[in-house]
């Protein structure tokens, strides 16, 4: 296994390199120059220049792309062209707000979803299982928008049953995390379900959970140590994947309820030409993902003793 | 029991976790529970990039910086025409003769808020020597200021001293810059003695001091820079009404009263009707600042702000335009009942501003010759403004004629722009005027080549190109779209690639040389004139006022100035946008202003007031968490019926 993670990671170096192209190319060739967003309105060539010489674009292309590598290595990008701050330091300050949104949403939508997978799956075509795919299509089909706009007007401004806006650390602060909890719960919801349904529907119908059934195995332990345990692989694929993303934090719902998070920064930066703060979520996140999916391999051998990782 | 139950359960268990913490923290939704009072509540719209004076390039920093820090002079609270008047300094500044000189004394007795940066923590008196630091870090490049340009060529050994920065080693601590490291003396900036600094012009500049009342001028003290450093920018040290007691850049800034501040009072006059408005003038004489707190939150999105306001968190609010129709009516354009019956106030203020179409006057197709001077002229004869204002706008921007705006001393009444439709003349009558511009100069708009104009990618400048490609298909002038970021319009302007684009021009301040400068021909793309509008005579009286100080003769000069750009139709002259602000009844003293956002220090609340009224709008409803509570539970329970209804399906 040793040496299967060991080629991985080896690979993910080209792919690395790759982004690190990609995203450079973006901003240096479609990005338009960010001196001139900086000098504002009463630019002139000589405060360009200057900009573009304490940015350091007016290097060459190539030096400026070394440094970039350079700060893809060392994990080390410098200070936000905005904030004028170090880019680590304020990627540190986001991740928590972030997190604590994120996880336990993260851990009630899947749970949720699974619970009603299983049982859609197990009363499949009752009143109940139609019910709830009409509702996982009809979730699914909303806009997510719609969704915060209309969650913070009624539960929040109309029926006062939640804050409207703003955060504070946790545990203090789980008052302000509720209803962004409950939209991106409801956000996830619709299309977890189907797809687990999906998975645990495919897994119900194998021969081996009629043989338990017919050897007398209760209804329970059928469901949640063969069903759930065989149906794992595809689980796991979802969830550990998704999980690169959760540190990134929810853009939409960070921006409308005031969370101080990654998703929040990264419109800021993208709005603003923010490169340095642009580049750290990219690489970052992109190293992320590459562990991720070499950590979800290995889950898999850990899941199905017939996976082999060689 | 059914380990399935037992899971349905356990699901039903945080499914009601959710529902009765929701309810329990319902009673929580007051957003300052506990706060002390006299807490003044408002907000920025982008995130705060911290108080740097040399970095008060954007709105936010700008309203941060201005009323956390001093500046030798400011705008006179509530007049209107807008005037200054001395902040710091003790009088308006002594000029010479030449106009060259200008001698300014300090007040005496202005202290620092303390601060761990001086000795004990005790803060100092302010001195000339402070003003002179502030300036020159303004002027360094290593500090990346964005604001060099009020002080670029204008105080003699100023720039030489700009050029010796740029080889000096960066060091964010530099507490002074002495001619041991090879700073250059500057003769145009000396502190005279502790309370008295001569700006020394290298010609004259009578727009001076205008700009030292602005967040640029503001005046520090080295040893916060020393101390802090790269910090300094989240460390303000001033003598300003408020020092910061807590800041959270994405979040919120809590500034609380300064001890230490001078003597200062409410202005006891008004401009014309504010005796009238309700709070303008209640405060009137009353020591400085009113409020012994203030919260500025950072709303990124309009809903919530929205939101905040309209259950009292927020103490006064600019209408958003998503929310307008609900609290504008739509006919007569004042506050609604709903709104009214609350005892909330509204506010327009038309802002600094003009909206125009720019032309590039170097594009052989609508800038070079007569025919493109007559094209020029006959779309913006044949552009609806009318339409645009009351279906594009909610009639939330008001009619200009020209750059000079009728808040400038140099505004004339008489004025109207002739490629405007007048206000007497019908849509057909302005398209027949139009036609007959193009065929005076014998322009066959058919003819013409497609115009192309550079949008922006929001929806708003997305309709605005239609209802302006709609407009001008009358004339038969086709238009075709270039869509672009705010961005990479900027750099198509500097390389001259644009034909056609939407602006506008916010004053710095309130004369028309803020707004004239922009046709001046040295100013050409990256600067200011981004038609690169090049006129020899209006370049010689631009130059021939430029040095004049306020006069009658510098007035017509400027007028002159006005008709020969509106004549030459360099751009289409559309509209300023009008302010429509909220306050609430408990609210006083708040006055809009768009060039100088210098409120905190004269806003004051009733908090009784407001107490009663937001108990009353933050009763909490049990009625939906309930039936909220009861449809999750009764779907959990139409669960477990199917669970024992139905045959296993293995």
């Amino acid at each position: 296994m040793a040496a299967y993670v060991l080629r991985r990671l080896l690979y993910g170096i080209p792919i690395l390199l790759g982004i690190t192209v990609v995203t450079f190319l973006l901003f240096h060739v479609v990005g338009g120059d960010p001196a001139r967003m900086l000098a504002g309105k009463m630019a002139t060539p000589e405060k360009l220049a200057e900009i573009r010489h304490e940015l350091g674009t007016d290097r060459p292309m190539f030096e400026q792309y070394l440094e970039f590598l350079r700060q893809t290595v060392t994990f080390d990008f410098g200070r936000s062209w905005q904030e004028k701050r170090p880019v680590g330091e304020l990627i540190v300050a986001g991740l928590a707000p972030s997190l604590s949104l994120a996880v336990p949403a993260f851990f009630l939508e899947t749970v949720l979803a699974l619970a009603l997978a299983l049982y859609c799956a197990f009363y499949r075509g009752s009143f109940v299982d139609r019910s709830i795919v009409v509702a996982a299509v009809a979730g699914i089909s909303i806009p997510s928008l719609a969704y915060i706009i209309f969650g913070q007007y009624f539960l929040a401004y109309e029926w006062k049953m939640f804050p409207i806006f703003g955060y504070a650390p946790l545990p203090g602060g789980v008052a302000f995390l509720l209803l962004p909890m409950v939209i991106w719960v409801l956000l996830g919801l619709g299309s977890e379900v189907r797809f687990y349904r999906a998975v645990m529907l495919e897994e119900i119908q194998q021969d081996y959970v009629r043989t338990a059934a017919a050897k007398g195995l209760p209804t329970g332990r059928i469901l949640f140590r063969h069903v759930l345990k065989n149906a794992l692989i595809p689980v796991i694929t979802r969830v550990v994947i998704s999980i690169p993303f959760l540190m990134l934090g929810s853009l939409l719902i960070e921006l409308f309820f005031g969370i101080p998070g990654l998703g929040n920064m990264t419109v800021e930066a993208l709005n603003r030409s923010d490169f340095p703060v642009v580049k750290a979520f990219v690489v970052i996140g992109s190293v992320l993902y590459i562990l991720f999916s070499i950590l979800t391999d290995v889950l898999y051998a850990w899941a199905d003793p017939r996976v082999r990782l060689r | 029991m059914p380990l399935l139950h037992r899971a349905l359960l356990a699901c039903a268990a945080v499914a009601a976790a959710v529902v009765v913490t929701a309810a329990l923290s319902a009673c929580g939704t007051d957003a300052y529970p506990g706060e002390p009072p006299g807490t003044l509540h408002t907000y920025v719209v982008s995130e705060m990039k911290g108080f740097d004076p040399t970095q008060a390039g954007e709105e936010t920093t700008t309203l941060l910086v201005l009323n956390l820090y001093d500046q030798l002079y400011e705008f006179d609270y509530l007049a209107r025409p807008f005037r200054l008047v001395p902040c710091l300094a003790e009088a308006m500044p002594e000029v010479s003769a030449d106009g060259l000189t200008y001698t300014i004394r300090l007040k005496r007795g202005v202290r620092y808020a303390d601060d761990p940066c001086f000795p004990g923590g005790r803060g100092r008196e302010l001195t000339a020597h402070d003003v002179v630091f502030s300036f020159l870090r303004l002027m360094d490049v290593r500090v990346e200021s964005k604001g060099s340009w009020i002080f670029a060529g204008r105080l003699a050994g100023l720039d030489a001293f700009h050029e010796a920065t740029k080889v000096a080693p960066k060091n964010p601590a530099r507490a002074a810059y002495t001619a041991a490291e090879r700073y250059p003396e500057v003769p145009g900036l000396v502190a005279v003695d502790d309370h008295t600094v001569r700006l020394t012009l290298t010609e004259p500049y009578p727009q001076l001091v205008w700009t030292l009342a602005m967040p640029y001028g503001s005046v520090y003290p080295p040893e916060a820079v020393a101390t802090y450093g790269e910090e300094f920018m989240n460390h303000p040290v001033a003598t300003g009404p408020y020092t910061v007691a807590e800041y959270s850049p994405a979040q919120r800034v809590v500034l609380v009263r300064n001890p230490t501040y001078r003597a200062e009072t409410y202005p006891t006059a008004g401009a014309e009707g504010d005796a009238a408005v309700h709070g303008r003038l209640d405060d009137a004489g009353k020591s400085l600042p009113l409020n012994d707190r203030v919260v500025v939150t950072v709303f990124k999105e309009t809903q919530p702000m929205w939101l905040y306001f309209q259950r009292g968190f927020l103490d006064r609010v600019g209408v958003p335009k998503d929310n307008f129709d609900s609290a504008i009516d739509p006919v007569t354009r004042e506050l609604k009942a709903s709104f009214r019956d609350r005892g909330i106030e509204l506010d327009k203020d038309p802002r600094l501003e003009v909206i125009y179409d720019l032309f590039n006057m170097q594009d052989p197709g609508v800038g070079q010759g007569e025919k493109a001077r007559a094209v020029r002229r006959a779309i913006s004869l044949a552009l609806d403004q009318e339409w645009a204002t009351r279906h594009m706008y909610n009639d939330r921007v008001s009619r200009v004629d020209g750059p000079i705006l009728e808040e400038f001393p140099e505004f004339d009444p008489a004025f109207r722009n002739p490629w405007k439709r007048r206000p007497d003349e019908t849509r057909a009558q302005v398209l027949d005027r139009a036609r007959k511009v193009l065929a005076d100069a014998g322009v066959d708009p058919r003819a013409l080549p497609p115009i192309e104009q550079d949008v922006q990618e929001s929806t708003i400048d997305r309709q605005l190109f239609l209802a302006s490609q709609r407009d001008l298909a009358e004339l038969g002038i086709q238009v075709k779209a270039h869509t672009s970021t705010w961005q990479e319009m900027q750099e198509r302007i500097d390389r001259g690639q644009v034909q056609t684009c939407g602006l506008s021009w916010g004053a710095d301040y309130p004369e028309a040389q803020n707004f004239l400068q922009l046709f001046y021909g040295p100013n050409k793309p990256p600067g200011p004139n981004g038609a690169n509008y090049q006129n020899p005579e209006f370049d010689r009286l631009y130059d021939q006022a430029a040095t004049m100080q306020p006069s009658a003769a510098r007035t017509a000069l400027y007028r002159r100035m006005q008709e020969i750009v509106v004549d030459d139709c360099v751009w289409v002259v559309r509209y300023r946008r009008l302010q429509f602000t909220l306050r609430h009844p408990w609210t006083y003293g708040y006055r809009y202003n768009d060039l100088s956002p210098k409120y905190f220090k004269f806003c004051r609340v009733d908090d009784a007031a407001r107490r009663g009224a937001n108990a009353e709008a933050n009763r909490v409803a049990f009625g939906p968490p309930l039936a909220i509570g009861a449809a999750v539970a009764g779907l959990l329970a139409a669960m477990v019926v199917v669970a024992r209804r139905t045959k296993r399906g293995w």
